[in-house]
């Protein structure tokens, strides 16, 4: 052991002697032709091995040159002096031992003859204006040919051994590749792009300079340019996913998705069938195959891009779901992408039957708050067909016309049997009973078309955009309704009865025109005025339909009270101006719109009119201040007019649910809410600490509210009313930071309130609610084998109505939800997630049952590429799924719950195929 | 007027001499280049939202900067903001970031604003590895000679020096070659930096000196301080990364 240290010590300082062994060298610049001083020259010692510079100097006043401490070795002499030939030789320094170069004579470059060199005439290739061009494809070279091996091949384009271009007697100074350049010079860069059977063209051109192309003044600069054009169908491929799973019994789930491109042509479609789900199509599937139709996308003053996805009726619903749905999507870009047309086909069947439960506590004054329960069972059966096709043209830089058709139709197919009865809380005396049949089969055609053009001006900041809209839509709707409705006497005795055989077609049909014109003009520096103005008319034809059914069977009597015939009409203006400030930190923007709306309405049968004018003003005012880069804070104000609706001043009569009856205002006034937003956040990136706030509070004067009395029937009359007192706050805080590495710790606090007036058997009743949240969450994110993400909540309510101070309701609920992923040894992957609500018990929900919702799965790659999966996945392994919704709102307190699907078991195989391309992760 | 007296005296100094001068102080413009589609190029399949940002965001984003220099101190910063451009995730240019390098010393201070910090490294230049080459090209009307180096282990950096400029500097961190650097370009990184114009003006002692404010640092702990950032961000962290190590 003791040898070896030795030995070790040895080396060391023998390397050390040897690094110590040091040569110098030195020498004289003369220019012997001009007797020119060659002071400043540069002398530097280059490595042979890889042309890596070591050491240089500047020759002193006199033309001598001394370098020191070079280590040993073979090296490269070079001198230069501008306008002077290089001077370049090898040289071998030797260990302490100086070398002495003696009078170095240097040359000037105007002394050298200039090697002449024969232009060669070539017809076969193309000439553009200046620009020469060869297409790639027509030369011949191997598979993995780089771009060096393609010029080589071109005529008139001459490549040496140093890898150097001429072309045309001429050095290319630039290589660009797609118009940027400098990829050559990094290999990785060169691994990924630059392969020759990428090229489409090669262009050969004089590059003005680049102040020359952007003031369009020759300045006679001018450099030899190659310019390397890729493929667009360097894109060529395909790409998608097929998908089964089963349990061998009830529950089925299946999907096949295909996308195949080429260049700037896409044609995606997808089928799917489910049971387990509403939806089988997630984010990513819907972008990458052409499932989006349901995407809407905004853009923001700055170029922001922002997406939202709205789900309709086919994408959520209650109870047991059976869902087929195929989709179609070509795009297509030409023109250098200034012309683009997407075009989408949808098809959705979704058939659900389910139950539902709806207990409602209706608290009153005195002794006569009760309870109603409700049990329907309903089975839907809903197709849709529909398409969408958007084209747009970017006519020039500054002006784009965008074009939208959309239309669809659905037909639908309903029916539904509900059994209810409302008890007194007191004594659990019974009030009324009702059971009810209905069913239907409707029809609805929509057409929406829109057109945008927008220009902007030469003048920044000025731009112009028109929008026009057309939308049409039919619908009918055919219903049966049968029900037995049963009242009770305090007493316990049958006091009432309404039996109800009705057939009731109802037809509607609508158009919607509608124009918007804005103008944005800069006022000074950083400061915009924005006018706008829009017009839209509507008109609708309703008319709803009663029949009884007569004594041969048929239902050939019209109910005069339940049935009815409109023509609405509505002419709405609004103008509106803006004023915006955007500087550095600080923005804001003040305006508000004005605008007129007039209904007619025309009593078809009777003949009778009715006019209705409102005005709306539509204050606000919005500030920013960007601390940093950041941390922004945000206050705005927003007054908001809201008219009645015509159904508020003149209801429809309707008798689906006898137990709640509508009826008009024809006093009602509009309703004007002030609403005030804070918004803060901060975050620290290299920190990983996030702060944000954020609260609301907003008054409603002559709020629209709801004055409800429930007669001795128990049947709940119901009018718009307008009252004055409305308020909501609510508050939203929150704090994250990374504890460990990847580890994010996150907590937030909202708290909100709200008051809202109604009127409850003629008596005001001040309804408060206090909400309390607080939510605890724990994530780790990493692409190793572990991810986790962990929250958990609770949140009390509280909330008292004046007409009925005794009962104060106050209950907790805690929320817990969690996933972990974990990626196994040999390609097992693991998935659990939960989901767990525990409500406290109170008098009126003391049958609640808490939640416990676990789900897994667990898959494995059977194939070497991944392609091959198959994944076995329990779902709701505790059978707990219930469907549970808790709302409070004014004197009512409402519990519903939906049969929903619970614990099942499902084996899939999954196949994943592709061709030179990947499904987008992101967008 | 001081400036245009220096300015004055330095022509008039020049004319005095022979053909072949050799610069020592003034004030380079340089043009920053970047193109930001390349970070949305990344996705081979592009979304919806991919194009439409490519639509509202132009392809190249431009920037002045400028390299006040002389007595072999040399100071880098933005030479004006740009307010048309828009930046893709609003990553536009600090203004306060500021390169001093004292090739005398071989010190460099660095005032870097990365996110909510702004830090002030003090270290040695970094010793880059310069591979020579004898390709050449006309930039501001010098002819210069084209180097390549490397950092961050594998990120090419090519530089432009001419050595008629005497001071061995150039944008952000670089130098360490004999003469100034009027081009340079970061391929992975789809940057460049061009030189367009030289003025002959003497900056004053105050233009070149180094920074003062932000929290300390060197080299070696930036570098430890924004692997975190590659950590958590994967790909487009690396990219951050490389960015704040020019």
């Amino acid at each position: 052991m003791k040898k070896l240290t030795l030995l070790f010590s040895i080396s060391v300082l023998l390397s050390i002697v040897s690094w110590a062994q040091q040569a110098s060298i030195k020498g004289n610049l003369l220019d012997t032709s001009n007797k020119q001083s060659l002071q400043h020259a540069v002398v530097s010692v280059i490595k042979q091995k890889d042309s890596v510079l070591l050491k240089y100097t500047r020759a002193d006043a006199k033309g001598d040159f001394e370098l020191k401490n070079i280590p040993a070795g073979n090296y490269i002499l070079q001198i230069t002096y501008p306008l002077y030939a290089d001077y370049v030789d090898n040289i071998t320094l030797e260990a302490n031992n100086t070398k002495s170069l003696g009078t170095i004579a240097l040359i000037q470059k105007a002394k050298l003859l200039e090697e002449v060199i024969v232009k060669q005439k070539i017809s076969a290739i193309r000439i553009k204006g200046d620009t020469t061009e060869y297409k790639a494809d027509s030369f011949k070279v191997g598979a993995n040919a780089n771009v060096q091996d393609l010029l080589k091949r071109m005529p008139g384009i001459q490549v040496n051994s140093k890898g150097e271009i001429t072309t045309q007697g001429q050095k290319v100074e630039k290589i660009l590749v797609d118009g940027e350049e400098f990829f050559s010079d990094d290999p990785a860069v060169v691994a990924q792009t630059l392969r020759a059977d990428a090229v489409n063209t090669v262009q050969v051109f004089d590059k003005k300079s680049d102040q020359a192309t952007f003031s369009g003044i020759d300045d006679g600069v001018k450099t030899k340019t190659i310019n390397l054009q890729l493929k667009d169908d360097k894109k060529k491929g395909y790409f998608g996913k097929a998908e089964g799973g089963t349990d061998f019994d009830y529950y089925k789930s299946g999907k096949l998705l295909a996308n195949a491109f080429k260049g700037k042509r896409k044609i995606a479609g997808y089928v799917t069938y489910d049971n387990t789900k509403f939806e089988s199509l997630n984010w990513q599937d819907r972008n990458n195959y052409g499932g989006n139709l349901n995407t809407s996308t905004e853009f923001g003053d700055d170029g922001s891009v922002s997406m939202y996805y709205n789900g309709d009726e086919f994408s959520n619903s209650q109870g047991l779901p059976n869902a087929l749905t195929a989709g179609l999507q070509y795009s297509k870009k030409w023109n250098e992408d200034k012309q683009n047309i997407n075009g989408n086909y949808q098809y959705n069947n979704l058939k659900v039957n389910g139950l539902n439960k709806t207990i409602t506590q209706n608290i009153l004054g005195g002794d006569s708050s009760f309870i109603n329960t409700q049990e329907q069972n309903f089975t839907s059966n809903k197709t849709r067909n529909r398409i969408k096709t958007v084209y747009d043209w970017t006519i020039d830089s500054t002006s784009s016309l965008k074009v939208t058709l959309g239309a669809g139709i659905t037909s639908g197919d309903n029916s539904g049997t509900t059994i209810g009865s409302s008890r007194y809380v007191k004594d659990s005396l019974l009030i009324n009973e009702t059971n009810r049949f209905s069913s239907s089969l409707s029809e609805n055609k929509s057409l929406n078309t829109t057109l945008f053009y927008r220009k902007r001006f030469a003048k920044k900041g000025r731009t112009i955009s028109l929008t026009g809209d057309f939308n049409f839509s039919n619908n009918t709707n055919k219903a049966y309704l049968k029900s037995i409705n049963n009242y009770y006497s305090k007493l316990g005795s049958l006091s009432r009865n309404e039996d109800i055989d009705q057939y009731k077609p109802n037809e509607d049909n609508a158009k919607t025109i509608a124009a918007k014109a804005s103008y944005t003009e800069p006022l000074w520096k950083n400061t915009f005025l924005e006018l706008n103005y829009k017009y839209a008319l509507n008109t609708n034809d309703a008319s709803r339909l009663t029949f009884n059914k007569s004594s041969n069977g048929e239902y050939g009597t019209l109910v005069d009270t339940f049935s009815n015939h409109y023509l609405f009409n509505n002419h709405a203006h609004t103008g509106g101006f803006n004023m915006r400030y955007t500087g550095k930190k600080v923005n804001f923007s003040v305006g508000t719109g004005l605008g007129t709306v007039s209904f007619k309405q025309t009593d078809v049968f009777t003949g009778n009119k009715r006019n209705i004018n409102f005005t709306n003003l539509l204050p606000a005012a919005n500030f920013s201040y960007a601390f940093a880069k950041q941390t922004r804070l945000n206050l705005s104000y927003n007054g908001n007019t809201r008219n009645p609706s015509l159904l508020q001043i003149q209801p429809l009569r309707d008798n689906t649910d006898p137990l709640n009856i509508n009826i008009g205002n024809p006093d009602l006034q509009q309703e004007f809410t002030n609403s005030f937003n804070l918004n803060f956040n901060d975050y620290k990136v290299l920190k990983g600490r996030g702060i944000y706030v954020s609260a609301n509070f907003s008054t409603t004067n002559n709020a629209i509210s709801n004055s409800s009395a429930v007669d001795t029937l128990g049947r709940r009359v119901n009018q718009s009313i307008n009252v004055d007192g409305n308020y909501n706050g609510r508050m939203y805080f929150s704090y994250s930071m990374t504890i460990f590495k990847n580890i994010n710790l996150g907590f937030d606090f909202n708290p909100s309130i709200r008051r809202s007036i109604n009127f409850v058997n003629n008596q005001r009743n001040i309804n408060d609610n206090v909400r309390l949240g607080y939510n605890i969450n724990l994530n780790y994110n990493s692409d190793k084998w572990l991810s986790f993400y962990f929250g958990a909540g609770a949140n009390h309510n509280s909330s008292k109505s004046s007409i009925n101070k005794g009962i104060e309701t106050k209950y907790w609920t805690y929320e817990s939800y969690g996933e972990i992923e974990m990626k196994l040894p040999k390609k097992w992957y693991l998935n659990i997630d939960e989901d767990i609500t525990v409500y406290q018990k109170t008098a009126a929900f003391a049958n609640q049952r808490d939640i416990y919702i676990v789900n897994a799965s667990i898959k494995k790659s059977i194939t070497k590429d991944e392609n091959w999966q198959i994944k076995g996945s329990v779902n709701d392994i505790f059978k707990q799924n219930q469907g549970v919704n808790r709302n409070i709102t004014s004197n009512f307190i409402t519990e519903t719950s939906n049969q929903t699907i619970q614990r099942y078991f499902l084996l899939t195989l999954i196949y994943n195929f592709s061709k030179n391309g990947k499904p987008s992760n992101g967008f | 007027m001081k400036i245009l007296l220096a300015s004055l005296l330095t022509i008039l100094t020049i004319t005095g001499f022979a053909q072949t001068q050799f610069i020592t102080a003034g004030r380079v413009e340089y043009e920053k280049t970047y193109n930001q589609h390349s970070v949305l190029d990344d996705e081979r399949n592009e979304g919806e939202w991919i194009q439409q940002m490519r639509k509202n965001y132009p392809k190249f984003v431009r920037d002045m900067y400028e390299l006040q220099f002389a007595d072999n101190k040399s100071s880098f910063k933005l030479a004006k903001e740009a307010p048309d451009n828009k930046y893709l995730w609003r990553d536009k240019p600090s203004a306060t970031d500021v390169t001093v390098k004292d090739c005398e010393t071989n010190r460099i201070v660095l005032q870097k604003e990365v996110f909510e910090t702004q830090y002030l490294l003090q270290d040695s230049m970094r010793n880059y590895q310069w591979r020579i080459t004898d390709e050449t090209r006309t930039i501001a009307g010098f002819e210069c000679k084209k180097a390549v180096t490397k950092i961050c282990d594998s990120v090419y950096v090519v530089a432009f020096y001419t050595d008629q400029i005497m001071i061995s500097s150039g944008p952000e961190s670089f130098g360490g070659l004999p003469g100034l650097i009027l081009g340079l370009a970061v391929p992975r990184l789809h940057t460049t930096w061009f030189a367009t114009k030289l003025e002959l003006v003497q900056p004053t002692a105050a233009q070149t000196t180094p920074p003062q404010k932000g929290k300390k640092t060197n080299w070696k702990q930036l570098e430890a301080d924004l692997t975190k950032l590659k950590a958590r961000w994967g790909d487009y962290g690396t990219k951050y990364l490389w960015n704040f190590m020019l």
